[in-house]
């Protein structure tokens, strides 16, 4: 309802709308003041076949990491919808983190490669959406790297626990 | 009643007197848009604009309305005590039918599940300003929908915001070469649904209270509202006279529900539907096209039930479950709108369900004229040539209104 | 011979010769300031056919799936330059059979963007008609403006890349002058301003923007190259992967959706622009994505052929991620 003078271009609705906050990082401010009080939770989508095992693997090693991560376990990196991405935040998610297996080494040949570019495109257009760019990342942990996947899941709560809880968001 | 008069710099403060009983909505311009919204101190209503984008259907029918929740819970009976005791703590906790038989038998009482369920039904009291007859007039055509008309289904959400809803209507100075109000029994100043009509003259508006919902809202007005003159009320009929002397009679309605009955397999519904694109914009900014579907939306234990506006045009609007879905042709979609509102609605309702609006005209995306569709297959059956040349030339319609002055040079807006 | 008369030429041909069933081009719509789309099955009502500076529709719609009335008939379609890249993104595809279609390309010097005309008139407008670069507009209650074309140009228009069809039996007429694509890259600076905005200013603005979605799927069902009709995520209830919910929420997710399942498809044709009743400018995110791709890959869609989209494809030496 917030009011706005006529625009004269299609484009000039895009352009800075009241309600948001000019100041750099006042909405980090906002949410982690608003209930910082509340865990962080973090969805992450990751390949039955490496990063899950890498997941597992790191379980069995005993590697110590945050219990922030959900993870929901998928046949494969080219069956990740970037929906999943986007519903995952639209449904309070703070983080979200996908893996799967190392380019070349997909279970069934070639799926991380088709992923590999709806990804790159869903990331930029996550930054576009506003969202910034700490809470969602994409990567490969194969299912002997459980070293990798605790340093892959550490610096990636870290990250999202800067930030703090996301609230109030549309997306 | 007697006629009033109102200046029109005392509008707001009418809106702001009116606001502090009741949510007062009118067409505001917001990014060039005019829509329905919420009035605002401060803010000036858009009465300039003949038409707000989509009707203020919305704000007796909103587009979404959750009007159920509910959780599911495990109840753990106390030891000794039945699970009919136990459901009843709950207060409004209904037990599922194995509570009720473990109630009513000797049985052991065992945990089980149960609904909790909460009836939500928000009907703050409204006033809307700044539609326009035909507007108000929808709400006329959907209460008979939901109001139980001829012994049918009676909506308490409906009925309910519809009792606290004040309809402040203003006459329609210049109608738009798409409006058709005339034809179908209505007019620039029609007083249907209409608590208070308001007629723009010079300086102010003529104020007509019409029910004691109208009457209320002169009283709210207070010192504002003075009586009109005689000159004022001779001025706003001839503001009305020459509105409706503006409006195209486009078509004629007699037999049209008979002929859209024999033509309902005419292959000119193919021909009319060429450029449909099956979506559903001219349902949504209908004044009285009212269909809606139901979803229930679970998250673990806790759900809620909310109805949501649906369009016929939606491919999936009639599936069956079996995966069936008897109107699987864009062509079966756009015959049944047309069909509705002049044959189904009708044999039902005993009225038309259309109010000549034109919004559907100007806001379709190709451009699907209604009143094409209706001269076109509303004809009685047999006049197929002459149909098929209606068809391929430029709709009758143009653009040259009927009683506007002609175009003149060098005039700015 | 006037680009019209082309097409009527055009069109009569193929209708006579039986080469197709139909034949897609624009009408006056019911005053003459608008045009709508025209299906003409009879040599002799070719005559309806117009071109001008206000046939913005996109015509390619009428020939995805479930479109074709009746469903396999063969079909003759006009197409401007930005149209005829989204014909050439579903024949990538293969989502349209060649065989069934009859092209005709209409080169194109911009279309009129009749919502910024409507912005300046409080009243209706009537008509409106274009020559030398000046647009003549009319309103019912007799005012009457002009303006200079490249004013009132869609969006779209003012950076066209493409003003030829890529793909077309025939042609209308002379080719316009094509803009130095090798040498010059997109132009891209439409988006930069939305670029810019601070994170948070960018939520509040897709918020507020997409606040006013009604959800009545004009957008996706004008759209081209979105083809999933009655399968769509956004409405399906089994599995119900959006809610039906109308919050803006759902509305943004939605919006997104459609953005993802045509990207490397859209050329940004800005058709779901001039389709929207509430007038979301769902161009712009559109071209954000464009630019997005052609940054990734310096691939612009429906442009060749003998092309894949980009999502449909890999290549081992992708250099994304980490």
């Amino acid at each position: 309802m917030a009011d706005t003078t006529t625009t004269e271009a299609g484009g000039a609705a895009f352009e800075a709308a009241p309600g948001g906050n000019a100041a750099a990082g006042a909405n980090v401010a906002a949410a982690t003041g608003d209930s910082g009080d509340r865990p962080v939770k973090i969805i992450g989508i990751v390949c039955n076949w490496c990063s899950y095992a890498g997941a597992d693997t790191a379980g069995v090693g005993r590697f110590r990491q945050p219990a922030n991560v959900r993870l929901v376990r998928v046949p494969c990196t080219g069956r990740i919808d970037p929906l999943f991405a986007l519903k995952a935040f639209e449904k309070g998610a703070d983080g979200v983190l996908i893996s799967g297996c190392h380019p070349g080494d997909c279970h069934y040949s070639e799926g991380n490669y088709y992923a590999r570019r709806k990804f790159e495109l869903l990331e930029r257009l996550i930054h576009h959406l506003g969202i910034p760019k700490e809470r969602f990342k994409w990567t490969w942990v194969s299912a002997s790297e459980g070293q990798r996947w605790q340093k892959v899941v550490t610096d990636f709560v870290a990250g999202v626990e800067k930030l703090g809880p996301r609230e109030g968001r549309a997306l | 009643m007697a006629i009033k008069y109102l200046k029109a710099d005392a509008l707001p403060a009418l809106l702001e007197a009116l606001a502090k009983n009741a949510r007062v909505v009118a067409p505001f311009k917001r990014d060039g848009v005019v829509q329905f919204e919420p009035w605002q101190s401060g803010k000036d209503v858009e009465l300039d604009v003949l038409l707000a984008k989509q009707s203020p259907k919305e704000w007796v029918f909103p587009q979404c309305e959750t009007y159920l929740k509910f959780g599911y819970r495990m109840e753990e009976p106390a030891q000794g005590a039945t699970a009919g005791t136990a459901t009843g703590a709950e207060g409004e906790a209904i037990g599922g039918e194995g509570a009720a038989a473990v109630a009513a038998g000797a049985e052991p009482a065992i945990p089980h599940e149960t609904v909790e369920v909460e009836a939500l039904n928000e009907a703050p009291a409204q006033v809307i300003f700044g539609l326009r007859p035909c507007d108000a007039r929808g709400f006329v055509q959907m209460d008979q929908v939901f109001g139980g008309y001829g012994g049918f289904y009676f909506d308490p959400l409906y009925n309910s915001r519809r009792a606290v809803t004040t309809l402040l209507a203003v006459t329609c100075r210049d109608p738009r070469s798409t409006c058709f109000c005339t034809a179908l029994g209505g007019c620039p100043a029609g007083q249907e649904g209409v608590d208070a009509l308001f007629t723009q003259v010079e300086g102010g508006f003529v104020v007509e209270p019409l029910t004691e919902k109208g009457e209320a809202v002169v009283g709210t007005a207070g010192g504002d509202l003075g009586d009109a003159t005689e000159a004022q009320a001779a001025e706003a009929n001839a503001v009305k006279a020459e509105a409706t002397g503006k409006v195209d009679v486009p078509f004629a309605l007699e037999g049209i529900r008979d002929h859209l009955h024999d033509n309902i397999d005419d292959p000119g519904w193919h021909d009319l539907c060429m450029r449909c694109i099956s979506c559903g914009t001219c349902t949504y900014v209908c004044p009285n096209c009212y269909c809606f579907s139901i979803n229930d939306e679970l998250v673990e234990s806790e759900g809620e039930r909310y109805r949501v506006w649906d369009n016929c045009f939606n491919p999936l609007y009639t599936e069956e479950t079996s995966g069936h879905n008897p109107r699987a042709q864009k062509s079966n979609r756009f015959r049944n709108r047309f069909s509705h509102k002049f044959w189904y609605y009708p044999d039902k309702y005993d009225s038309l369900l259309c109010t000549g609006c034109g919004r559907c005209i100007m806001h379709c995306p190709t451009r699907i004229d209604i009143r094409e569709v209706l001269r076109i297959m509303g004809a009685a059956p047999g006049a197929a040539a002459e149909r098929a040349a209606t068809t391929a030339v430029t709709p009758a319609a143009t653009g040259a209104p009927t009683g506007a002055p002609a175009p003149t040079d060098g005039k700015e807006a | 011979m006037s680009r019209q008369d082309h097409i009527r030429e055009f069109a009569a041909k193929a209708l006579t010769e039986g080469r197709v069933d139909y034949f897609i081009g624009w009408k006056q719509g019911h005053n003459a300031s608008e045009v709508v789309p025209a299906f003409v099955k009879e040599a002799a009502a070719v005559d309806q056919l117009v071109w001008n500076e206000l046939c913005h529709h996109n015509l390619v719609t009428f020939l995805k799936r479930n479109m074709p009335d009746p469903a396999g008939a063969k079909i003759g379609v006009c197409v401007k330059g930005c149209d005829s890249r989204t014909l050439v993104a579903l024949l990538q595809e293969e989502l349209i059979d060649r065989d069934r279609l009859y092209v005709v390309g209409v080169p194109c010097d911009g279309i009129i963007d009749r919502r910024r005309l409507e912005k300046e008139f409080a009243d209706e407008i009537v008509a409106v008609s274009c020559s030398d670069g000046r647009v003549s507009v009319a309103t019912r209650k007799g005012n009457e403006k002009e303006f200079a074309k490249e004013e009132v140009l869609l969006d779209a228009c003012t950076r066209c890349r493409y003003p030829n069809a890529v793909y077309a039996d025939d042609v209308a007429g002379p080719p316009v002058p094509e803009p130095d694509r090798d040498g010059a890259k997109p132009d891209w600076s439409d988006v930069a301003g939305y670029e810019s905005l601070s994170d948070d200013e960018k939520q509040a603005t897709l918020e507020k923007v997409y606040s006013a979605c009604v959800r009545c799927f004009a957008c996706i069902h004008v759209c081209p190259v979105c083809v999933c009709w009655d399968k769509c995520v956004n409405r399906s209830r089994q599995p119900e992967l959006v809610e039906q919910k109308v919050g803006t929420k759902q509305k943004l997710l939605f919006q997104m959706i459609h953005m993802f399942h045509v990207a490397g498809r859209c050329p940004s044709c800005g058709a779901c622009d001039r389709a929207c009743p509430v007038e979301i400018p769902l161009y712009l995110l559109h071209r954000k994505m464009n630019k997005e791709i052609y940054d990734m890959f310096g691939f612009e869609p429906g442009t060749k052929l003998d092309e894949k989209p980009v999502f449909q494809l890999f290549d081992v030496n992708d250099r994304f991620g980490d």
